[in-house]
């Protein structure tokens, strides 16, 4: 039962990138820089088991997801967990498997573990699709949609004015 | 692209993907939501779902659980909306520009 209840509560996606496996990789795994697929948040920590990551504004100065490293084979798998910081729902548990195809590289996102986190799998539901598309977009062609770059731009502005976390 | 057009244009299978939308099925459970299919047929249906890329599975133990992969749907939105939205989204930035030219500046925060 447990089993099933937490199958239910998984979702996995999917996407092919023309683009190799290493820069795919480089894209998901790299710190201190924006990451425009993720929605222009810089990724902060290290990227090695037991290190603790974050998901941080450009000013760093607001943190919206929070998580720790639970295994690295580079450049074919990262696991960590995942907890929205906002929501005070259980960590939830993300993995990229990347494999190489012939010079492209497919990516799986599994998001499991979110069976007491009801709001964590209706908020990265909507993410996940944006963020493997997105992702595509910036290992074939260098940037994010046009559409994109305005959102982006529009959250930056609304960011500014938002005061900064309290830690 | 030509695969999930084809994969969408069948009620059956656009049934199956509103099932997956609430959550993962396994075979068995999406197999009893079609009385009127044999379990063949509506694997035959999941099969062009899975070519499309509209439909991921993995394995818990020995039973199969089906996800909605949402990423082809959302490429195709962003192929044909984008255009659009960006229009919208330039609107909205102009009118950004002329309510801080009209307001004088609220209160500003942060930076």
């Amino acid at each position: 039962m447990a089993t099933k209840e937490r199958a239910k509560a998984s979702q996995v996606y999917k996407i092919d990138i023309d683009a190799p496996i290493r820069r795919v990789w480089d894209e998901i795994t790299q710190t201190g820089r924006v990451q425009r697929m993720m929605f222009d948040t810089i990724l902060d920590g290290e990227v090695r088991p037991g290190g603790k990551i974050r998901y941080t504004t450009r000013s760093r100065k607001h943190t919206f997801i929070v998580g720790e490293v639970v295994e690295v084979q580079p450049p074919t798998r990262l696991v960590h967990t995942f907890a929205w910081k906002d929501l005070k729902e259980p960590p939830s548990l993300v993995t990229w498997d990347l494999r190489d195809a012939g010079g492209h590289t497919s990516v799986t996102v599994t998001h499991e573990q979110m069976e007491a986190a009801p709001e964590t799998a209706k908020r990265v539901g909507g993410g996940w699709p944006s963020i493997l598309s997105n992702l595509k977009s910036v290992a074939e062609r260098g940037n994010v949609p046009l559409k994109w770059r305005l959102i982006l731009l529009m959250m930056r502005v609304a960011m500014v004015i938002k005061p900064r976390d309290k830690d | 692209m030509d695969k999930v057009f084809s994969a969408l244009a069948d009620p059956t299978r656009r049934r199956v993907l509103d099932l997956l939308k609430e959550r993962a099925r396994t075979t068995g459970e999406l197999a009893g939501a079609f009385p009127g299919l044999s379990r063949f047929a509506v694997m035959k249906h999941m099969g062009v779902l899975e070519s499309a890329g509209l439909l991921v599975w993995r394995k818990e133990g020995r039973v199969r659980w089906n996800h909605l992969n949402a990423v082809p749907l959302r490429e195709m939105y962003e192929r044909w909306v984008q255009s659009f939205e960006s229009r919208w989204a330039g609107g909205l930035l102009e009118l950004k520009r002329r309510a801080e030219r009209g307001s004088g500046g609220g209160k500003k925060e942060g930076t």
